[in-house]
Order: C-alpha cells, then sequence, then structure tokens
C-alpha cells in the first residue's frame, strides 16, 4: 500500500470519517455558537476511584477517570451536587427509576406504572424551547439502550420514565434515538434518496400540505373528544407544528451537504455503539443541525456484562457489592470504560475544528454524570459529575470544585446563562452557579 | 382486653355511622360493617395490626376509630392493596376464603373509596397511539405490503409491564417526523415510485467494499476488487454508471472489469487521468427482490518507484461514486398492490372515478370507522388541489393516502360509542369500535372485511363467540401470542439477556431464539387446543425442535419444525411447564448465576398477581460491612442471612424459596443435579408451612393451590393489555366475574379469552 491512509481515517469514528468543516453549511460570518451535551452513566460509580481526592487544581487522575488524563485542561469534576428528589421522599422503592427521570428535570417523578405520568421540564428542554429554532433540530436525544425491558419497570414506575432522560413537558419524553444510521438519516438526509434540489422543494410543499390537511382533521377530531382525551391529541398538535417549523428551518438552511458515510446500524459491540453515538453527536455539533443534545448511555438498573472487559457479571447486580473488594474492582472497571469512551469523545471534540480554527470542544459545554452516587446505597447525593469544554466562553478547565451540596439544578441554569437562556427554576433549583 | 375494645369500636362506629356520614344509606352501611366486614378483620388481621399490636407501623383498629375512611382513602388503599394482592394476610397465619375477601374489599370501597361495586364503571382509555408494532401490521394488511416499521420508529415506552398503555404511548416531534416519511415509504412501496421512468440510486465511495480510502474516494493500490450489494426491487435492464479515474505507471491505463453476479459485463480502460473524473456506464439485467453483487476488478497494477518521470511510477484505479438506475415501468410488485387499492395498475387507467372508488373503500378501514360525508369530501377536495397543482391523478391519489397516515384518526385509536347512554357512566362501544379492540388485542392490528362487515351491519356482538374462534384460530393470532407472551412471560427479555459464554457456551443464538418459540409455541397450542390453564404448570409436554431436544438432552426423532413431545420417565422429573423452559429460566438469571431471587419475583409478579412490595428505598440492608465470612457461605446461606433482617424477611421468604425450587437449572435453564460438586438443595418452605422439593413439587403446589390466583392474574394482564389501561378496584368485580365458573370446572384458554372480550370493562367505556 504506497498511499496514505491518514487523511480519510484519522483516527475518528469506527466507521465513518468526518469531512472538512469548510464543506458544511453554516455562513463563516456569524458568531461560532456554545452548544450543550449531557451524558449519563447509569448505576453510579466507585466514588473513591472515580473522584480526586483533593479540590483544586487537576493533577494525576484517580483510576476511572485515567482515561481522561490527556484532557485535564478540557474538563473539570465537580462535587457536592445532589439530586435530592430522586431520593423516595415518601415513594419507596425505585431509585433507578427517578434517578433517570429526575437527572435532567430535578423533578420529584410521579410514581405511576402509566396513569397520568409527571416528572418536569428538562434542561435540555428548556433551552430546546428557547434557542431550538435556530438549527435544523431543536435537540437531538441518543441512546443506546435501544428496547424497553418488557414486564415491570422499576418498583411501579412505567419504564418511560427509566429510558428517558429529556422532557418536553411534564407528561411527554422526547424518546431517544439508538440506531446511528437513523440519527445520521435525521442529519443530513438518507444517502440513496436522489432527489434534487428542486424535487426536495417541491416535496417540502407537499408535506406541508399534507401537514395543514392532518391539523384540520385534528381539530375536527378534537371537538368530539372528552378532556382526557384532548389532553392526548394536544402532544399531536404540538408535534405537528414542530415539525411544520423543522420542514421551514430545513429550507432556510438549505445547502449543498457533503457526501458522509451513514454508518450501518447498530453494531453488536457496546463500545462501538457509544463510539457512533458520540460521533453523531459531533456531527450534529459540527454541522450546526442542532445545539443542545443528550445521550443516554444506559438506562439506571441497566445489568448489562462487560465481557470485553473482564466483568461478565451484570453491572446492575454487581452495583450492589456489599463492599466485596472484588465487586468494588470490577465496578471501577466498568466505570473507567465509561470515561474511556468519553475520553474518545472529548478527543473528537478538541480535533474538529471550527471555522475560524479554534476547537469544536471550546464551543461546547458536556455534563458527563449520573443520577447516583453510591450504587450500593442508591446515593443520590454528591453525585459524580465531570462539565467539559467551554474554554471559549471562561469555563473554569482544569479544576475539582466542591459546590458543598447544592441540587445539581443550579448547575444547569448556570449553563442555560452561559447560553443566554433566561430561566428562574428548574426543578429543585435554588439559585444559579455562577461559578463554572 | 379483646371486649373492651370491641365496645369502643362499636360505640365509635355509631358516632361514625350516625345520620349523615359519609355512606350512602349509612345505616345499614353501619350494619353491614359491624356485623360483617369487622368480625372479619378482627379475625384476620388483628393478631399483628390490631390491639395493641401494629406490625410494619400499622395499627387497623387505630385506621377504623380515625373514621371519616374517605378522608383517609389512602391508608385504605393500601389496605385494599395488600388484601387483593394476597399479600396480607401474610401465608403462615389463617387465610379468608375469596368471599369474605370479597366482603372486606367492597366494604372498603364503598366506605372509603366511595365507589358502588355494584354499579360497574368501565373507566376511560384515553385515546391511544398505534405503537410501532401494531403500525406494522396495521399497513402491511391494508396496503398488502412489507415495511420495517419497528426499527424505523423508535421504542414505545411501557406501562404496566406493556407496550399497549394509552397514557404513556406519546407522540413525540421525533415520531411525528418518521410517521410523516413513513407515509411516504409506504405510499412508495404501494403505487411504486413518484413516476415511472425508474430510480436512480446513488453510492458514495464509502459505500463500496474493498481498497481503500483517498480523497473521498475508494483506491485499488494493487490487483484487486471493489464490490457493491445492490437489491433490485423489480426485473429488467438496470442502468449503472461508475465515475472513476485512474493514475498513470507504465504504459497502459488502468483496467476496470465488471462483474454481475460473478458474470463478467465491461473491461474498461481507465482514460480518466488522476484526479478527472470520468463516468464508465454499462447494463445488467436482474430479476426482482434480488441481492446483486457487483464487482470492479484491477487487474492491472503497476509500480515503477525508478521511473523518471514521477507521474508514470505508480498506477492506480480511483473509483468515486457508483450509480444504478432501475428500468422503465412497473415491478409486478407495484402492479399487485395498485390493483388491490385501485383495482387497476396501468397509470393512464386511473382516473376520478378509480380513485374515488378506492378512498370510499380504504379510507374507512385506514381510520378503522365509517366516514362522514364531510370527511369524505374534505379528502376529496385534498386530492383535487393536488390534480389542480399539475399533478395526475395516481399522484393526487398518493398524496392524499399520506395525508391520512398522518392523520390523527390513523395514529390514534378512537373508540366511538353507541348514542343512547345505558347509564351515566358507562356506554357500549359501537361495532366498529369493538371490531378494533378485538383485533388490535389478538392481532395487534386493523379489522379485517369479515369483523368491518359485521360491525357495519351491526351484527358483531351477536356473532361474538364465533368471531373470537375464528379470530384464534387465524394466523394472525402468532401476533397476540408474540406481544402478549412477549411481555407478559417476559420472552422479549431474552434477546437481552447475555450469559457469559465462556461458562455456558452451549447457549448459543440459535439455542436462545429456539427457546423463545418454544414458549410461544407451547402457548398458542393452550389457546388453539383451548386447554385449562393449569397446564401452564401441570403440562407433561412441550414444544421443541431438534435444538433444544439436544440442549435439554431429550431423546427422540427430531428436525427445525417445532414439534410437540409427551416427556417419560427421566425427562418428565425435569420437563414439562412453563417453570421448566428455558427461556424463563434465563431471563430469571444474572449473567453468571442464577438469581433465586428474580425466579421467585417473576413467579409472584407474573403467574400469581402478587407481585411482593417494592424493596424499601436506599437498600439500606447492604450498608452492613463485608464479613469475609460471608464468603464461604454458599449463595443459599448468604441469601437466608440477608433475608433475616425483618424488613426483608417478609417478601424474601416467599420469592427465595420458590426460587430455590428451581435451582436444579443454571442460568441458561441447563439441567444440573449439583453445583460445584455438591449437591443442590432445591427445598423450599413457605412461610404458610407448605413444602416442596424440585420444580415439579413446586409446580404441582401452585397449579393445585393456587390456581385461582393464576387465573386472576392472567385475567388481570389480559385485561391491560386490551384495554391499554392500568386497573384499579373498580375493576375487581369484572375480574373475578371472569374468572367465575362452574365449581369442579377449569377455566380453559381460550374461553378466558372470550370471557375477557366478553366482560364489561371491553364492552363499555366512559
Amino acid at each position: 500500500m504506497k498511499i496514505s491512509r491518514r487523511s480519510a481515517l484519522r483516527g475518528l469514528g469506527v466507521s465513518l470519517s468526518l469531512p472538512a468543516l469548510e464543506s458544511f453549511g453554516r455562513s463563516g460570518t456569524h458568531e461560532i455558537p456554545l452548544r450543550m451535551g449531557f451524558t449519563y452513566i447509569p448505576n453510579g460509580v466507585i466514588m473513591d476511584e472515580w473522584r480526586p481526592q483533593e479540590t483544586g487544581k487537576l493533577t494525576e487522575l484517580p483510576n476511572s477517570l485515567k482515561p481522561l488524563q490527556n484532557h485535564t485542561n478540557d474538563f473539570q469534576v465537580m462535587s457536592g451536587l445532589d439530586h435530592t428528589k430522586a431520593y423516595a421522599n415518601g415513594d419507596g422503592g425505585g431509585d433507578h427509576a427517578r434517578a433517570n427521570a429526575t437527572f435532567l428535570t430535578g423533578c420529584q417523578a410521579r410514581k405511576t406504572a402509566g396513569k397520568d405520568i409527571k416528572v418536569g421540564v428538562s434542561v435540555d428542554q428548556i433551552a430546546a424551547e428557547a434557542i431550538g429554532d435556530r438549527t435544523k433540530l431543536g435537540s437531538l436525544e441518543l441512546s443506546c439502550d435501544g428496547v424497553r425491558r418488557s414486564g415491570k419497570c422499576d418498583s411501579g414506575y412505567s419504564c418511560a420514565y427509566q429510558y428517558n432522560l429529556s422532557w418536553k413537558t411534564e407528561s411527554m419524553p422526547m424518546v431517544p434515538e439508538s440506531n446511528p444510521r437513523l440519527v445520521f438519516e435525521r442529519l443530513f438526509g438518507n444517502a440513496s434518496s436522489s432527489l434534487d434540489r428542486k424535487s426536495q422543494i417541491k416535496r417540502r410543499a407537499l408535506n406541508k400540505s399534507i401537514l395543514d390537511f392532518a391539523l384540520d382533521g385534528a381539530r375536527g377530531l378534537n371537538n368530539r373528544l372528552s378532556q382526557m382525551d384532548q389532553d392526548k391529541l394536544d402532544e399531536y398538535f404540538s408535534s405537528v407544528r414542530e415539525l411544520e417549523k423543522r420542514i421551514e428551518r430545513e429550507e432556510k438552511n438549505w445547502d449543498h451537504l457533503p457526501l458522509i458515510k451513514s454508518p450501518e446500524g447498530i453494531p453488536d459491540n457496546y463500545r462501538e455503539h457509544i463510539r457512533l453515538m458520540f460521533d453523531m453527536m459531533v456531527l450534529a455539533f459540527q454541522s450546526d443541525s442542532t445545539r443542545i443534545s443528550s445521550f443516554l448511555l444506559a438506562h439506571d438498573g441497566s445489568n448489562r456484562s462487560f465481557r470485553d472487559i473482564g466483568v461478565p457479571e451484570g453491572h446492575h447486580s454487581l452495583s450492589h457489592h456489599k463492599n466485596d473488594p472484588e465487586k468494588i474492582k470490577k465496578l471501577a472497571r466498568i466505570d473507567q470504560f465509561y470515561s474511556e469512551q468519553f475520553a474518545y469523545f472529548l478527543q473528537n471534540l478538541s480535533t474538529t475544528k471550527e471555522l475560524d480554527g479554534s476547537r469544536l470542544i471550546d464551543h461546547c459545554m458536556i455534563v458527563f454524570g449520573g443520577g447516583i452516587s453510591d450504587g450500593n446505597r442508591h446515593r443520590h447525593s454528591d453525585l459524580p459529575v465531570l462539565l467539559a469544554g467551554g474554554h471559549a466562553h471562561g469555563l473554569s478547565n482544569g479544576r475539582h470544585v466542591d459546590y458543598d451540596s447544592v441540587p445539581m439544578t443550579n448547575l444547569y441554569l448556570g449553563i442555560l446563562d452561559k447560553v443566554g437562556v433566561n430561566a428562574s427554576q428548574i426543578g429543585d433549583s435554588t439559585g444559579v452557579i455562577k461559578d463554572i | 382486653m379483646k371486649n373492651w375494645y370491641k365496645r369502643v369500636v362499636f360505640f365509635s362506629s355509631i358516632i361514625l355511622f350516625g345520620p349523615l356520614s359519609n355512606f350512602g344509606s349509612s345505616k345499614k352501611a353501619a350494619i353491614n360493617f359491624k356485623d360483617r366486614v369487622l368480625p372479619l378483620l378482627e379475625e384476620y388481621c388483628y393478631d399483628c395490626h390490631g390491639e395493641g399490636a401494629n406490625k410494619g407501623d400499622f395499627a387497623m383498629d387505630e385506621l377504623i376509630a380515625l373514621g371519616d375512611f374517605s378522608k383517609h382513602s389512602k391508608k385504605w388503599e393500601r389496605v385494599w392493596k395488600n388484601i387483593y394482592n394476597r399479600n396480607m394476610p401474610p401465608a403462615n397465619v389463617p387465610q379468608p376464603f375469596d368471599p369474605e375477601i370479597s366482603k372486606i374489599l367492597s366494604w372498603i370501597e364503598e366506605a372509603s373509596f366511595e365507589h358502588d361495586p355494584s354499579k360497574y364503571d368501565p373507566g376511560h382509555v384515553v385515546l391511544r397511539r398505534l405503537n410501532r408494532i401494531e403500525y406494522q401490521n396495521t399497513v402491511q394488511d391494508i396496503f398488502k405490503i412489507k415495511i420495517d416499521a419497528k426499527d424505523y420508529f423508535p421504542a414505545d415506552d411501557t406501562g404496566y409491564g406493556f407496550d399497549t398503555i394509552s397514557e404513556v404511548l406519546t407522540l413525540s416531534p421525533l415520531l411525528m417526523e418518521k410517521y410523516l416519511n413513513m407515509a411516504e415509504i409506504v405510499m412508495e412501496k404501494a403505487l411504486g415510485p413518484i413516476d415511472d421512468q425508474g430510480k436512480t440510486y446513488r453510492f458514495a465511495s464509502n459505500q463500496l467494499k474493498g481498497g481503500g480510502a483517498h480523497s473521498g474516494m475508494r483506491v485499488l493500490a494493487s490487483k484487486g476488487s471493489l464490490t457493491l450489494p445492490f437489491t433490485s426491487l423489480k426485473e429488467g435492464k438496470y442502468l449503472a454508471k461508475v465515475r472513476a479515474t485512474a493514475s498513470l505507471g507504465g504504459n497502459e491505463f488502468a483496467r476496470m472489469i465488471v462483474t454481475v453476479n460473478g458474470i463478467q459485463i465491461a473491461d474498461f480502460s481507465v482514460d480518466a487521468q488522476y484526479p478527472d473524473k470520468k463516468e464508465y456506464a454499462f447494463e445488467f439485467s436482474t430479476k426482482p427482490n434480488f441481492k446483486n453483487q457487483i464487482a470492479l476488478t484491477f487487474p492491472n497494477d503497476f509500480w515503477d518507484p525508478k521511473n523518471k518521470d514521477p507521474n508514470r511510477r505508480d498506477r492506480n484505479l480511483f473509483v468515486d461514486s457508483v450509480e444504478i438506475t432501475s428500468p422503465k415501468g412497473l415491478s409486478q410488485s407495484v402492479k399487485t398492490t395498485r390493483e388491490h387499492l385501485l383495482g387497476k395498475w396501468n397509470t393512464e387507467e386511473i382516473g376520478d372515478k378509480e380513485v374515488k372508488v378506492s378512498f370510499q373503500k380504504w379510507l374507512p378501514r385506514i381510520y378503522r370507522l365509517p366516514l362522514e360525508p364531510s370527511e369524505f369530501s374534505r379528502h376529496v377536495s385534498l386530492y383535487e388541489r393536488m390534480k389542480q397543482n399539475g399533478m395526475n391523478p395516481l399522484e393526487s391519489l398518493r398524496q392524499t393516502y399520506k395525508a391520512a397516515l398522518v392523520s390523527p384518526t390513523f395514529i390514534f385509536r378512537e373508540e366511538k360509542k353507541l348514542k343512547e347512554a345505558t347509564s351515566t357512566k358507562m356506554r357500549m362501544l359501537d361495532e366498529h369500535a369493538l371490531a378494533h379492540r378485538m383485533s388490535y388485542f389478538l392481532w395487534s392490528s386493523v379489522p379485517d372485511f369479515q369483523l368491518w362487515d359485521l360491525a357495519t351491519k351491526g351484527k358483531l356482538r351477536a356473532n361474538l363467540k364465533k368471531e373470537v374462534k375464528r379470530m384464534i384460530e387465524s394466523p394472525k393470532i402468532d401476533q397476540f401470542v408474540k406481544n402478549f407472551c412477549g411481555q407478559w412471560l417476559q420472552l422479549r427479555d431474552l434477546n437481552l439477556a447475555n450469559p457469559n459464554p465462556k461458562q455456558f457456551p452451549s447457549f448459543t443464538q440459535n439455542v436462545r431464539s429456539s427457546m423463545v418459540l418454544e414458549t410461544e409455541e407451547f402457548f398458542k397450542h393452550l389457546l388453539v387446543e383451548n386447554l385449562p390453564l393449569d397446564f401452564l404448570l401441570s403440562a407433561d409436554f412441550s414444544i421443541i425442535n431438534q435444538e433444544l431436544a439436544k440442549y435439554y438432552g431429550i431423546a427422540g426423532d427430531f428436525d427445525d419444525e417445532f414439534q410437540k413431545v409427551v416427556f417419560r420417565g427421566d425427562d418428565l422429573r425435569k420437563r414439562g411447564g412453563i417453570l421448566t423452559h428455558g427461556s424463563i429460566l434465563t431471563i430469571t438469571s444474572n449473567p453468571t448465576r442464577t438469581s433465586p431471587v428474580k425466579r421467585g419475583k417473576w413467579v409472584l409478579d407474573n403467574l400469581l398477581a402478587a407481585p411482593p412490595r417494592d424493596p424499601p428505598p436506599g437498600v439500606t440492608e447492604l450498608e452492613e460491612p463485608h464479613d469475609s465470612e460471608l464468603k464461604k457461605l454458599t449463595f443459599r446461606e448468604q441469601m437466608a442471612m440477608h433475608s433475616k433482617n425483618p424488613t426483608c424477611y417478609s417478601c424474601h421468604a416467599s420469592m427465595d424459596n420458590i426460587g430455590y425450587a428451581l435451582d436444579n437449572f443454571n442460568a441458561v435453564g441447563e439441567w444440573r443435579d449439583q453445583e460445584e460438586g455438591k449437591s443442590i438443595d432445591v427445598s423450599g418452605q413457605l412461610s404458610s408451612g407448605e413444602r416442596f422439593n424440585g420444580v415439579r413439587e413446586l409446580q404441582s403446589f401452585l397449579y393445585e393451590n393456587k390456581i385461582q390466583a393464576i387465573n386472576r392474574s392472567l385475567t388481570q394482564k389480559l385485561l391491560i393489555y386490551g384495554l391499554g389501561r392500568g386497573l384499579t378496584y373498580k375493576d375487581r368485580i369484572a375480574v373475578d366475574e371472569i374468572i367465575s365458573v362452574e365449581k369442579q370446572d377449569k377455566i380453559k384458554l381460550a374461553d378466558l379469552i372470550f370471557n375477557v372480550i366478553a366482560s364489561k370493562p371491553f364492552q363499555f367505556s366512559q
């Protein structure tokens, strides 16, 4: 082989390569936007192996964060953040469901297996409501859990709480996509559809009149429905309107998109699946298809086994380790696995360049954390949290900071503040963390 | 002491239930309580929850003394649930008989929930969205096409253990977007592409396999081939164009030999000089729905690093992209689906008349209800508008059907009721609504023509029994078996199970899928043959294939087909009944070991309708420091220690003991008499004192003593699945009615399904 493969592989993606940024549509005159991402790790972590002992400047990272050692200038570790609404507070068992449901909402999930589900609007959706119309997709929800577990979910909670991080309203989750190929098609269209620009425009016009017709029918239906059914139909109205807006935005942003190979589907290997989904997030940010994204690596309570790294046991059953050193070691290995994948993501964010030559990571704020600290005891206080990126916007990377027991949602208010979204309250927030 | 207390209660009850208390007919109710209910509570509850005893921080007598029952309905609801789920009284004390339980529950419902059990309230099922399986079946049945909605749509959220629950079947913007795209895909499959000019598929270089990547192209830097799989949807002659270029080396151009399915089609000299590209075109003929293999071979590599001309040193072939255009005209499958929808397939012959006939026939089926004239004309005017935009009738029809497929009346299942209200709360479903309740329940799809016709004539109820029988005998019943059992018995989770292959090498993919089929086929057999429910546990047979026969060690003549096998001798000791199915045993295990807790919980949750109470939040009992001695204990001994904790004991006692009886099966359902050289203790004892040893005795114990609980459990699950809502105390009587049979009679599975469909909650709505 005489030809360098470097230009094609660039160490990026397991099966796709990112094109040069110039080929993307956003024109260079605009200010570079600030993005936000939220990544969830399930079942808590072994805190002793995860969190640096000292606050202050990050130096030698503990074992579970070791894979991130090269990136210490690009993130900060945050201690003392709590999700008190994830505790039972009188609702009994179900800490895993609550950990997921509370993570981005800061609200106590109503305990129900289906009727009247209710939690709260999540931070990403508050942002999407305010600034989502600036991009093709208001927000992008990702997950590696493509199927729901059957039977009951955690202790009388509907599975909706456990498999969704993002909530558009207090009763409607933004169901995540788990197939990277389908995410890709949403971002860039279907590679095999060869519609030219004229037919694309025609198709959009058609779709608009089709949706108008459907909305008209919905109004007719609405008139003959009871109140409860009308509430359900509201989801329809709101989603169709959202879709109409999206179709209009596509028209505005129309430009030649580069040909990138679409991923083929969900890989068997979990590591590759995670990486492809992270690639999708990078692509979405890079192409400015969205500025807001959340990614559920696995639902809390997930009993996935990690044979590749020598842990054949199920993660959840292992997480109740009863202080067995053998189990603790294996759990820390899983925590490290997740850090490795996050490091891969940070690596890609920092090698991807913006139009002005600055790094994409400097224009992102990425939360990496979970709704349980100690998985053995289901603690929801002093959570494992790490915030990466945002250097161009003054974020204080390279440190370990302890906020000493304040709601996690205070951090979210701080993040919203950075992107210029004014929200007075998220769930249980008591103030804004400005020092981030 | 006891008498003293009684007097107090009696006294206070007179005060409470005096005139204008919260009872309807207060005096009668008070007497009913004092004479008929209170003695039962005293007998069955007070040992632990009265007269000073308050186990679990609960004293029944204090709750009664509080009076004002409706105000304390939350507390009474806990009482109701514990009694209804037979969690209380615990098994180690005398048990009330079913009529006694019914008396207590009825009283709580009346006094605290202010619900008159004799007046049935069917509740309200919120407008239900089709889940992705229902969507797929519906569209396939209406348009006679195949689609893959299951992979295309995001996962449906679940509630009460099922994915048919109206309140959690939400409609996110993402899903709406996909509905719109899917409508286009559906209509393209049904009517063919928008024009008949052939469709062009473009493949970027990185969709080719082989070679390397270079500047957005695929390169062959040495002898070799690039391949491209291409599925042709219709028969005929396809035109392909390869955009390629080559770098020079030596005295000839790079060659590119094209083969399709192994047959050489063309041999090009690639005269385009890198980086300028040229198109090289060829044609090939193929069959419909055929996966073709296209190969581009570079046979004449050349490399001479010493050549004086640096531009002639290295001959390589680069491919930029491939474009394939399908032949003009319609494929046979599109002709068929067009005829199905329009009566004709030829675009030229399709005019307003054909379109309107098609609308009249199919729009009501799409919406599952007869169309009002105004609705019909609304669709016709959309069609006319499309025509005015310059589309031909066929294309205008396509857009109208697309609109139908994103309309709320298609996406949501509206259930209309009959106009005349039988009572204020209870209205009978109209027959079209009943028809689709039935079809989505048993087929996960739309009513077929026969159901539709009967409903239209108003004769569905009159033929209910016959129709249910016909539906169960239809091949579409597989959808019920798959979707209901997949969730009730959690068979779907087998795909998520990941036993450690090092420990369990015999658990192959083939075994995994065969296990699911075994349980499905077994259940289907009980259903189609209408066998008694206790066969679930008492069957001396199963339905297996060669793979499972080998896995289970059953001798006999087997092949890939699933067949019924009756177990004899030692086989019968090990197999027969669903608790011996590999599927259930694997789902309820951890990746590296069995989990008696999970197995026990599975039985309580899914078979006995007696879900153990939730574990306490925070799992504090696990905080105790690790004891190095603990490691030497067997798993069972560790569990026993764990369960000594009184907060854990009450639930774990029943869960764990059921699980222990199944410990002859390892984590992938293989039989074992020993574990690590030690024989396995499979004895279990419930707190009620009943003992059983191993799976056979456990199963007999369950069907001999708990059959009513099993009947009730299955009925609850069927109603939840079929209605799309959770059950409440208001459904208790209906459930009891469904499972009530003449004494000595056993409930049979198909009869139970019929009873569910004929029941009030299924036939009526608020």
